[in-house]
């Protein structure tokens, strides 16, 4: 857009000329800038209803919009917006006390008022990364004083509704009736500690700056810029000291990163790689389940697939990281053609001189779809089941197009990766719910469960519940949990020992870069 | 009178216009076929909620997709009509702003590319078909066929390969540095540094095509008592290049380049996604991974719509010139 504040002529006029003259332009940052690459850009405006409907910009608004409720390093809930909070015996009302010291960046202080008009604007316009539906009545007491009344316990109200939803300024979104055709200037006015000051959709490039005023303390950096750059090039900058943070550098480049001059952090991203079974069709039965994840070396798929970047994931849904993970130990299922073909055998297969599966007398063929991205795990997922006699017929598909064959469901066997990350009612999306990384599983014993602990009355019975659900999870194998990938966050000495947030940024973010490492 | 040229653009445009009202139902209808649902894709992260029935149902009205495809079609071709581009969810921002953005950056590669390839064509062709069989038309015609069997997307992978990452000697991707400067001259010449990667790669893509052209028509010409009269007379160097030949080739040029302009608009687009280019290529070809029907109908028609009108000048020109001799 600015281009054309120059004539065209010039521009091309001195492109022709570069062809012949190339010079290194050098870069200096001014001081008090922090730099984060993002490898893929452009997530949208930071702005709750129209920022990309993903992880990362959910994260990124989360610098600019705080919420009731944030986490300290180790997860747990801390306050923000709320500077406290009381829950009645019943679980029905809950009392929320809002932090007079906060104020928008556009200087009108932060009353009950915007809290209470956030609960019921989000249930008229749904944003997607928080769910206000329990929410009967959000009532102004006084200037600092709401009150919630819920249709119904929520062992999740705090680390899951309090802690992931922004809070909106009333004076600026009461008359915006589509929230998400509103992209002016006014839809990023939040209260979180960086305020944005410039977003370029075509570069993919945001630059924060610091709220000068943030009343939780001092945003660490004047300027924080979040810029579009491949890893490539990111390690060439930071070795140049031009950028300060690669978010997410592929773990396979760690070393590289080290060389380079950073600091880095390695952590399991707890998302996990899944192959799921089409349960409406044969895999309705566990026994073949159970003999699928036999047939299945999952170290050797490992080893082969993701090298160092990923190691065995536990059955158990939830992975060893997160604060809800059980001490128990779940079944590893551990590589046995022999205990896999007995399972088969009882189910009716038959195995022929080739070797291979027969039912019925016709041979076993099973589709498996597979992302792009688990290419790898695909191929020798389908080596493994060859060797063992099961053909496979393995289909990567463009994304849209999994997604499609998926809820159709038109496969045997499927390979997914989702978050296990966020308050643990993400179970009843992640294992129940229809979308395509769903493991679409609806067992009545593990749904009981999974509904009860979303209404248990304390942490440690959510906690007891959760630890019977991850048993059953792990026995019934909705989803046989294949690998659990690393992340890696690259940076350098202006932030001090990153850790990723555990139990995930929020929503089950997987990140490094929770912004309470960016205020002091 | 009517001058001739204006005969030419009349005659010209109905058949453009029918061409450009079936590529609007075809934009319309081919990305429906693709498997996929724009809201599903919208909502495909795992830490996003489901939505109910009627939320669900709102959304997919955004997205141009609520109703049968009668009733979608009429709502397009209505908004169409007014000039009503739509509006893309996934990018929260009107089809027609994204346009505004992206066009620019798109037209720069081809407006800079052009005149490379045109006249690098044009001379080289010259020149081997001036002395066919010489020193250089055997190294030329050589070299042009080598670069003439590498398909676009790679000849645009190798210069990235070569000059981006091996001998980081110019900016591998993107339109503009990390903090573009304030100084508007070094601002241009950066943004000019950025643009040299694709415009060669674009470039090598179109020489070949021009360059066996003016190869061919200057051997044919060479026999042309004209010519022969020309060198008779001692005329030669830059005069006997530009007055004789090139004048000759000019209307040739010309009409090769009205047909070959399609060919251009789709390499520009492969080009672009090899650079991070921030064109319209790249709008485009994440509209079609999001199936984001709104920004691909509206991208696509902009685009061919351009495509069409410069096809259409440039193809009177030719007639006219070639009328005249």
């Amino acid at each position: 857009m600015h281009l054309f504040h120059h004539p065209l002529v010039r521009v091309v006029a001195a492109t022709l000329a570069a062809l012949l003259l190339t010079l290194a332009a050098a870069t200096a940052g001014p001081v008090g800038q922090l730099v984060i690459t993002d490898a893929r850009g452009d997530r949208g405006m930071l702005a709750p209803y129209i920022h990309g409907k993903n992880g990362i910009g959910y994260l990124y608004t989360t610098y600019v919009f705080d919420s009731l409720l944030s986490q300290k390093k180790d997860g747990d809930v801390t306050p923000a917006l709320a500077k406290r909070w009381t829950i009645s015996r019943n679980g029905l009302i809950c009392d929320i006390y809002i932090d007079l010291r906060a104020h928008w960046h556009d200087g009108e202080p932060v009353t009950a008022e915007d809290a209470a008009f956030t609960f019921s604007y989000m249930q008229e316009h749904p944003y997607v990364f928080a769910d206000v539906r329990n929410v009967k009545e959000a009532k102004v007491l006084s200037h600092d004083h709401l009150r919630l009344q819920l249709k119904k316990p929520d062992a999740g109200l705090l680390t899951g509704m309090l802690l992931s939803m922004p809070v909106l300024p009333k004076h600026v979104y009461a008359d915006v009736a589509e929230p998400q055709r509103f992209a002016e200037p006014e839809a990023v006015i939040g209260s979180g500690p960086y305020k944005l000051a410039d977003y370029n959709k075509a570069q993919g490039r945001y630059v924060l700056e610091a709220n000068a005023d943030y009343y939780l303390g001092t945003p660490k950096f004047k300027r924080i810029a979040i810029v579009k750059m491949a890893t490539d090039a990111a390690l060439r900058a930071a070795k140049a000291d031009e950028i300060d943070i690669i978010s997410y550098l592929p773990p396979e480049r760690l070393e590289q990163a080290k060389e380079s001059g950073l600091n880095v952090v390695k952590a399991f991203s707890n998302h996990s790689v899944r192959l799921g079974f089409n349960h409406a069709g044969r895999f309705g039965s566990k026994d073949l389940r159970h003999a699928i994840a036999y047939a299945i070396n999952r170290p050797a798929l490992i080893s082969t697939a993701y090298q160092d970047t990923a190691d065995v994931a536990d059955t158990g849904f939830f992975q060893e990281a997160s604060p809800w993970h059980s001490d128990d130990v779940h079944p590893p299922y551990a590589f046995s053609p022999r205990k896999a073909a007995d399972l088969l055998t009882a189910q009716g297969w038959a195995r022929a001189e080739d070797q291979l599966w027969y039912i019925d007398g016709e041979q076993v063929v099973l589709r498996v779809l597979a992302s792009k991205r688990e290419t790898k795990a695909a191929k020798v997922l389908a080596e493994q089941l060859e060797t063992f006699g099961i053909k496979l017929d393995v289909r990567i598909m463009e994304r849209a197009a999994l997604q499609d064959s998926l809820s159709e469901g038109n496969y045997d066997l499927a390979l997914y990766a989702s978050s296990t990350l966020g308050d643990p009612n993400g179970i009843l999306r992640r294992v129940f719910g229809k979308k395509w990384a769903s493991d679409r599983y609806s067992g009545k014993k593990l749904r009981a469960l999974a509904d009860a602990q979303s209404v248990a009355t304390s942490r440690q019975q959510r906690q007891d519940i959760l630890n019977e659900f991850q048993e059953v999870y792990s026995q019934e194998l909705p989803a046989y949990a294949i690998a659990n990938p690393y992340m890696v966050t690259a940076y350098n000495d202006k932030l001090s020992s990153l850790e990723f947030m555990p139990g995930g940024v929020a929503i089950g973010v997987p990140s490094a870069l929770h912004k309470s490492y960016l205020v002091d | 009178m009517v001058p001739p040229i204006l005969i030419n653009l009349l005659s010209g445009l109905s058949v453009r216009l029918l061409v450009f009202f079936l590529l609007v139902l075809l934009v319309f209808f081919l990305p429906r076929l693709l498997p996929g649902d724009p809201v599903a894709i919208f909502l495909s992260s795992d830490l996003s909620r489901d939505l109910s029935g009627s939320e669900a149902e709102e959304l997919r009205s955004q997205f141009g997709v609520a109703g049968g495809w009668l009733q979608q079609l009429g709502e397009y071709l209505s908004n169409l009509v007014v000039g009503d581009l739509g509006y893309s969810v996934p990018h929260a921002a009107p089809v027609s702003q994204l346009l505004k953005a992206a066009i620019p950056w798109t037209l720069l590669l081809i407006a800079c590319a052009a005149p490379l390839f045109l006249i690098a064509g044009a001379a080289g062709g010259i020149e081997a078909g001036k002395a066919p069989g010489a020193l250089f038309d055997r190294v030329a015609t050589g070299t042009v066929t080598v670069i003439a069997s590498i398909p676009p997307f790679t000849a645009a992978v190798l210069l990235l390969l070569a000059f981006g990452i091996l001998w980081p000697v110019l900016p591998a991707g993107g339109a503009e540095p990390l903090f573009p400067s304030d100084n508007p001259l070094q601002r241009d010449f950066d943004v000019a540094r950025h643009a040299v990667l694709p415009v060669l790669a674009l470039s090598l893509h179109e020489v070949s095509r021009f360059y066996f052209l003016a190869r061919g028509e200057a051997i044919t010409l060479s026999q042309r008592p004209f010519i022969i009269n020309a060198c008779g007379r001692g005329i030669k160097g830059w005069r006997l290049r530009t007055a004789y030949y090139g004048r000759s080739l000019f209307p040739v040029f010309l009409a090769r380049m009205s047909d070959s302009l399609t060919g251009l608009f789709g390499a520009v687009l492969f080009v672009e996604i090899v650079f991070s280019y921030p064109g319209t290529g790249h709008l485009i070809y994440n509209a079609i991974l999001d199936r984001d029907y709104v920004l691909l109908q509206g991208a696509v028609i902009v685009m061919a719509g351009l495509v069409l009108l410069l096809n259409w000048i440039i193809d009177a020109v030719a007639t006219s010139l070639a009328r005249r001799g």
